[in-house]
């Protein structure tokens, strides 16, 4: 299939993944304080965690997944495919991601991508390159560097996590709009927001973009939550609030047209 | 016993007619007696936190979209006597076979991991919601609730203590809420045997008939009574009290034990089925 449009990341990236993440990485400091990482072989103990419990998918393992990588690496500018790995897992959080720092790569788990098909993982995987192209991999990387380092001072720890895990929502906002943009189907970047809960045929009957969309009455709901108790999830864990998102890509779609 | 051929309404059900007899006791003698005030302000501050992440992490269902969930949990609040506002039914993404409860008295949830819907058959899912909504009845959802906000260690151990002995007679409770509800002790041994570890679809290779269910639980029962007698009886009691002070679910074999128990006794399950065998669906 030939591409079509290589998208820039002013077409994707939100305003609330903010261009300073991305400064705070290529500091000099960060350069420094990384290149201490890398000499001790932290980096490579951190991936080790990931790659150990996973497997490799290549080419003659799955040609449709990696043809499909590389389609929308070409679509969102990246030069390098990143390596994709599938692991077991029924976590919400482990269904897929990207991580590393240097050498960013995907880990997938296969129950979630029995899910999808064809036409969402393009959506997915799409989502996970455009968090490449904006260096999600080594803002998530320093967070979890922060994380360590904090860990015996939990007053830091609690302001640096507040931060850190406003940002790790924020920066759904802008994946979601390139699962979008690399799909032209609002229908299908909602639906994607509900398939890691939900099967297709339970999806299918919230009718997510159309006039009856079922899922506005949690949207309803979420906004008549009590903002201190919201203020509180909101440091303490990063859980992405899905309301927040379904809102974010449905204003997008309305934006563009 | 023979199943009924079409499930039995319970329509002057009260919780005092399938109450375990433990925790019939524990209300009259509990140290939470006159803190009910208390335990309602703790509930509500812990519904409150708990709230984003349902709403905001979860998928609330409707009876448009989960039309087969929304049928059952009507039905088992007909044939309980639930006279209570139907609860929200929350749909989670975890492999696990909790189908939990929570919220206050002007609006309650029941939170249902999608493993659930995926592996359990109606008469499971009858099982699940009727434990669920006998929670609800018995009015021990707040404990629960408080029971799973207060990290177990030895500080909060004499804070703890009086909601997990409560908690762990009122399984008992909902689990015979649970079997009023689904009329099948196939079910409701499968369902148990489930929350032991057993994957769901597994469980269905083992009995088709409730006699076959019997049993199985009586032979079950057997070789874990052997391993305790084999075993040293004072290291049993203390890893019984240790489990039983760290876990909020009481252990798996006591519950199936009490409910095979109570589906065998005159007085109880057959009973019950007896005096309403006219209530059909």
């Amino acid at each position: 299939m030939p591409v079509k449009k290589v998208f820039s990341e002013n077409e994707f990236r939100h305003s609330l993944d903010a261009d300073s993440a991305k400064k705070i990485v290529q500091s000099s400091a960060v350069e420094t304080v990384m290149r201490i990482i890398s000499e001790n072989d932290l980096e490579r103990i951190y991936d080790y965690i990931y790659k150990s419990s996973s497997v490799r998918l290549t080419k003659e393992m799955a040609p449709d997944i990696i043809d499909t990588l590389e389609q929308v690496c070409e679509m969102f500018g990246l030069s390098e495919v990143p390596e994709i790995y599938v692991q077991w897992s029924y976590e919400k959080d482990d269904n897929i991601m990207i991580c590393g720092y240097s050498a960013p790569f995907i880990v997938i788990s296969s129950q979630y991508l029995d899910r999808l098909s064809s036409q969402m993982l393009t959506g997915v995987l799409a989502a996970q390159v455009a968090g490449i192209k904006l260096e999600h991999h080594k803002t998530m990387f320093l967070a979890w560097v922060i994380e360590l380092a904090t860990q015996f001072n939990k007053g830091i720890q609690l302001i640096a996590s507040g931060i850190i895990n406003q940002w790790k929502r924020f920066r759904h906002y802008s994946c979601d709009r390139a699962f979008f943009l690399a799909t032209g189907d609002l229908s299908l970047t909602l639906q994607y927001l509900l398939i890691d809960t939900l099967d297709q045929n339970a999806v299918d009957l919230m009718h997510p973009g159309k006039i009856n969309d079922q899922y506005h009455h949690q949207i309803r709901a979420f906004e008549e939550v009590k903002p201190p108790m919201k203020a509180a999830q909101y440091i303490l864990t990063d859980k992405s609030w899905i309301p927040d998102r379904y809102k974010e890509v449905e204003a997008f779609c309305r934006g563009r047209r | 016993m023979a199943r009924p051929t079409q499930r039995i309404s319970f329509p002057s059900l009260e919780i005092s007619d399938f109450i375990h007899p433990r925790e019939a006791e524990f209300n009259s003698n509990s140290q939470l007696k006159g803190f009910s005030g208390l335990i309602d302000t703790a509930n509500a501050l812990c519904v409150s936190i708990m709230e984003t992440l349902v709403k905001g992490t979860f998928v609330m269902a409707t009876p448009e979209t989960q039309p087969r969930v929304y049928d059952i949990l009507r039905n088992v609040m007909r044939i309980l006597n639930y006279k209570g506002l139907p609860p929200t039914i929350f749909i989670s993404h975890k492999m696990l076979s909790d189908v939990s409860p929570c919220g206050t008295d002007s609006q309650y949830y029941i939170t249902v991991p999608d493993y659930v819907l995926k592996t359990f058959d109606d008469d499971m899912l009858y099982y699940a919601l009727g434990n669920a909504v006998s929670m609800l009845k018995a009015g021990h959802v707040k404990h629960a609730t408080i029971a799973a906000f207060i990290p177990g260690n030895a500080w909060t151990f004499a804070l703890k203590k009086p909601f997990l002995d409560l908690i762990h007679a009122a399984d008992a409770t909902s689990d015979r809420g649970g079997l009023l509800a689904c009329q099948s002790f196939a079910a409701a041994v499968r369902c148990q045997l489930v929350e032991l570890g057993m994957p769901a679809e597994q469980t269905r290779t083992l009995f088709t008939s409730d006699e076959e269910a019997e049993l199985f639980v009586s032979d079950y029962l057997d070789a874990v009574n052997l391993r305790r007698n084999e075993n040293n009886i004072t290291s049993i009691k203390l890893v019984r009290i240790w489990r039983d002070t760290m876990f909020i679910e009481a252990a798996g074999n006591t519950m199936l034990e009490e409910l095979w128990l109570w589906y065998r006794s005159e007085d109880g399950y057959k009973s019950l089925l007896q005096k309403n065998i006219g209530n059909g669906r």
